[in-house]
């Protein structure tokens, strides 16, 4: 597991207590730095719009772990926004499902997202697969933002 | 008509024996119109001036004959009937004047042949118009036909039905059909007419119903799919001429198809709704012992292994509670849902009012919690099904405490008569519900609001519409004026019978 | 008249007039009988033209039958539209009533999954953090907690398979189920690598169906076979195509335990709970899952047993393609 400094996560997700383990694996896969909490869909623009303010990328962060079912404004949605924003768009979203239901996910893949996770039952099951998805991300993430910085 | 009156054109330069004819007419009735022309001037006058029904014409006068006067009286009146009326007369002319057109001829020895010859002359004429009038009608509907036939969809098509020596018809052979019957059997015309049935399908096909139809008289419908395999062809069969019959076939193949899409989609529709029942009844049932499995071991933690628990692990015990207890809630719910369509319990007189204080005392915690105030006007006595209706005025009831605002929440309970129906209300002073919601609500798992706000499954709205369908009810939900919501349902009247 | 010689000019006279006269009445009779003959012929020609009449009769009827043939269509056109009618009407109820359930279903699996979890999170996460301090009490209320949490759970997700089943579109081609029941029996085999069992593979007909359906409902039979062989030294499971039993049908056949034919008819009703079912680790929801699949397919499914010696599970459907 790899961690760096400016590693961040945020995690969209409005079920506290899903929220509560999904931190706990990202905790003990020692994944990240900082782990954001955001509660529905419309938090996430604002943050992400301020996190443009003044120092630029740096504040952005490396994985966007999003549920699909928020209140405000729904994870598709949010999806969408993301995918579209010039700034976001390159920022990995792995999507929670809470279903196989396929229409949801074959619609998520069309919107962009990178990934996704089904919430199932058992956790232990799950804490793993979240961690594996999100180290992967981060990985990917840091290569190529450094090839960029290369150029 | 013609006969009674008619107008006669008398060609003649002799006035004896002009006199002579005259007479005759008179003698027989026909002497109202006649018209006197002496010669040709004359003649053609008359013919201008008046439009005789008949003309008599002597043979041969003077500068004129009558040959040529039938000649101008055909340029002008084609139809009119030409007697020749002659003395003695030449063979050859007598011959080539009836020749020429002349409807018949009287010799003026025989003038007493003049009235018959007169008055068959006419009829022959009506005859004449009458039948050109029924062939133009004729001719029109020959053509309106042949557009039928040959522009027609359904196929049409005419058969002779064969008999063996002793009289039994045993087959029959097509005469004639339009295009879209060749089309329908996917023949070429030519192989089709003059050809029996039993060449062109092996046997002839449906012959004891065709022989039914030339019994009886009577026109039969049948679903055929033997004549082309592979369509299913509606066929009308009805008597046509002595001997023969004509037959109309529609295509039917895609509407059979429709059909069995039908029966197909009924007989899933019948199983869907079915497997919806089961669905919730076994999820709740079969969900039921583990969950209380599973909340009966986290109190058992709680109790026994408390102080081996930190901090953390005991708000995580909790919030495991939590989960239980809404899992319980969410499949009694469902339970519930699935038992309001599978019970057939009788319907039975209750009194409303009683009813709803019954629900307000399986309430009265949540009552008392909220501060809540309720009242209720008079509700009659009517058939259903107890429990059910508690179960509903309860959840509306609830729901109405449930979503208030900030003031103490007031529902109010009240009926109105119709003339089939009796239509309830309950209304609240709460939060109220946005237009574009309102029919959703009914669905059943449609939260508004999220877990937390609100407690609640969702169901229970869904319950509530359930219950009141099978009363053979409509239950939905209006804005109020002040605020919030008035839930209104129907119960139709019963006979007490 | 004086009596006169035959040969006296008056005499001569009325020979003459008597020859004229004769001979005019010759004449006349012979124009006479011109005139007749012509009157035959128009005689003959008004026969004709009643006859003529007669015919534009029989047309008139004609015109009239194809008038009421005409308004016959017309009424059949208009049952034709009510029926077409009436089929949007039960399709709009029917997809009213698969919409209410797909909602249920979906949010069974949202709403009914999420508490579950937390129970199962968290019970995991005590027995992670806590380990040393609990007792062998807590150890195992815990797990006693996950276990039922895991029961329910595959209940769940076999309740939703099935709901799903019959809601979804099938995608229909040609099978090659040859092909299948070797590929599925290897992936069955492949969880259970420590059993050693003989797979005897008659040919079996292609078939025009929804390959991923067919594919569950090999996977259910041959687990299911694969289990119920289970403790039997020299399991043998047989499948292959029976030609002659219901015109055609495709069986799987183990020499396993069996079960009771009493209990045949409930073998794959939805919610039949047989002790086979819990016993062997099902959720009881397998065979249903079979007979709606196979029931999409216009066939059949059904099993005969003999307790102790193995069973034969049988299936037809509409699409076997035969050589």
């Amino acid at each position: 597991m790899i961690a760096t400094k400016d590693n961040e996560i945020l995690l969209v997700e409005d079920d506290s207590n899903d929220a509560e383990l999904i931190m706990r694996a990202f905790r003990k896969g020692k994944l990240a730095t900082r782990v954001v909490h955001l509660r529905d869909g419309a938090e996430v623009m604002d943050y992400v719009a301020n996190a443009r303010g003044g120092r630029g990328m740096a504040r952005l962060p490396k994985v966007i772990v999003l549920d699909l079912k928020l209140p405000k404004l729904n994870g598709l949605e949010v999806l969408q926004r993301l995918k579209s924003d010039a700034l976001t768009k390159d920022v990995p979203v792995v999507m929670l499902t809470s279903s196989q239901e396929e229409c949801d996910i074959a619609k998520a893949y069309a919107l962009g997202a990178n990934s996704y996770i089904t919430k199932p039952i058992e956790f232990d099951a799950f804490s793993k697969t979240v961690t594996d998805m999100g180290s992967y991300w981060l990985r990917l993430n840091r290569t190529k933002r450094k090839n960029e910085g290369d150029m | 008509m013609a006969l009674q009156s008619p107008r006669i054109l008398i060609l003649e330069d002799s006035s004896s024996d002009y006199e002579l004819a005259r007479r005759e007419l008179v003698q027989g009735g026909l002497g109202q119109e006649i018209e006197w022309a002496k010669d040709r001037g004359s003649f053609l006058e008359a013919l201008e001036r008046t439009e005789p029904d008949i003309a008599l014409l002597d043979h041969s006068l003077p500068g004129f004959d009558g040959i040529s006067a039938m000649r101008l009286l055909r340029e002008r009146l084609p139809d009119v009937p030409a007697i020749i009326v002659s003395g003695a007369i030449g063979e050859e002319r007598a011959i080539e004047t009836m020749r020429a057109g002349a409807t018949d001829y009287v010799l003026k020895d025989n003038i007493e042949r003049l009235v018959s010859v007169t008055q068959r002359a006419l009829h022959e004429a009506d005859q004449l118009r009458a039948r050109k009038e029924v062939e133009r009608e004729l001719q029109e509907s020959r053509k309106r036909y042949e557009l039928l036939f040959s522009s027609s969809n359904e196929g049409i098509s005419m058969h002779e039905l064969l008999h063996d020596d002793d009289g039994v018809p045993v087959d029959y052979r097509t005469i004639n059909l339009n295009p879209a019957y060749e089309r329908m059997i996917d023949l070429p015309r030519e192989d089709v007419v003059g050809t029996t049935a039993s060449a062109l399908f092996g046997r002839p096909l449906h012959l004891d119903r065709y022989r039914y139809v030339m019994e009886t008289g009577e026109s039969v419908s049948f679903e055929d799919t033997e004549i082309r395999p592979g369509k299913v062809l509606l066929i009308s069969a009805f008597p046509f001429e002595p001997m023969r019959f004509a037959t109309l076939a529609v295509d039917i193949t895609y509407r059979k198809e429709l059909e069995t899409q039908l029966e197909e989609r009924a007989r899933e529709l019948a199983r869907s709704n079915s497997e919806l029942q089961q669905f919730a009844y076994v999820a709740s049932h079969d969900l039921q012992e583990p969950l209380r499995m599973v909340i009966g071991y986290l109190a058992l933690l709680q109790k026994r292994c408390n102080d081996q628990l930190d901090d953390q692990a005991r708000e995580y015990v909790r919030f495991a509670e939590e989960g239980a207890a809404r899992a319980r809630n969410l499949v009694r719910d469902l339970l519930e849902y699935s038992r309001v369509g599978s019970r057939h319990k009788p319907l039975a007189e209750a009194n409303m009012e009683h009813l709803c204080d019954l629900a307000c005392t399986n309430l009265r915690e949540q009552i008392m919690e909220e501060n809540a105030v309720i009242d209720r006007g008079p509700l009659p006595v009517l058939l259903v099904d107890e429990v059910q209706m508690v179960a509903l005025l309860q959840n509306l009831m609830s729901n109405a405490i449930k979503f208030h605002g900030s003031s103490p929440p007031r529902v109010n309970i009240s009926c109105r008569e119709g003339r089939n129906e009796w239509a309830f209300c309950v209304r609240d002073n709460g939060i109220g519900i946005e237009p574009q919601h309102q029919e959703r609500i009914f669905q059943i798992f449609q939260r508004l609001h999220g877990v937390g706000e609100y407690p609640g499954s969702g169901i229970g709205l869904a319950i509530c519409k359930k219950i009141v369908e099978r009363h053979g009810g409509r239950i939905w939900v209006e804005p109020c004026i002040g605020g919030g919501s008035a839930f209104f349902f129907t119960l139709p009247k019963r006979n007490r019978s | 008249m004086k009596a006169t010689s035959p040969y006296s000019p008056a005499a001569h006279e009325m020979a003459l007039l008597q020859e004229r006269l004769d001979l005019l009445r010759r004449e006349h009779q012979g124009t006479l009988r011109a005139l007749d003959n012509i009157l035959l012929e128009r005689r003959e020609l008004r026969r004709v033209n009643a006859a003529a009449m007669n015919i534009l009769e029989d047309l008139e009827e004609e015109k009239c039958r194809s008038l009421d043939a005409q308004s016959a269509l017309l009424n059949m056109l208009e049952d034709i539209e009510e029926e077409r009618r009436e089929v949007e009407r039960t399709r709009a109820v029917l997809e009213a009533v698969n919409r209410e359930l797909e909602a249920f279903s979906y949010t069974v699996s949202h709403d009914l999954r999420a508490p579950l979890r937390a129970i199962s999170g968290f019970s995991r996460a005590i027995v992670e953090d806590c380990s040393e301090a609990l007792d062998g009490d807590g150890r195992r209320y815990l797990e006693l907690i996950q276990d039922n949490v895991h029961r329910m759970g595959i209940l769940i997700d076999g309740l939703l398979a099935f709901s799903r089943i019959g809601r979804q579109r099938m995608n229909t081609s040609d099978i090659d189920m040859d092909a299948m029941f070797h590929e599925v029996f290897h992936e069955v085999m492949a969880q259970e690598p420590e059993r050693d069992i003989k797979f005897v593979h008659a040919p079996v007909p292609p078939l025009n169906g929804d390959a991923l359906m067919f594919r569950q409902v090999l996977v259910n039979l041959l687990s299911n076979a694969v289990k119920f062989t289970r403790g039997r030294e020299g399991a043998v499971i047989e499948v292959g195509y029976a030609a002659d039993v219901e015109g055609g049908a495709y069986y799987v056949r183990d020499n396993g335990t069996g079960f009771d034919m009493q209990y045949a008819d409930k073998l794959f009703g939805v919610f039949e709970r047989l002790h086979l079912a819990e016993e062997f680790e099902g959720n009881g929801v397998g065979l249903a899952l079979v007979e709606r699949i196979i029931a999409r397919h216009g066939g059949r499914v059904w099993a005969t047993s003999i307790l102790g010696e193995g069973s034969t599970f049988f299936f037809t459907t509409s699409g076997v393609k035969m050589a």
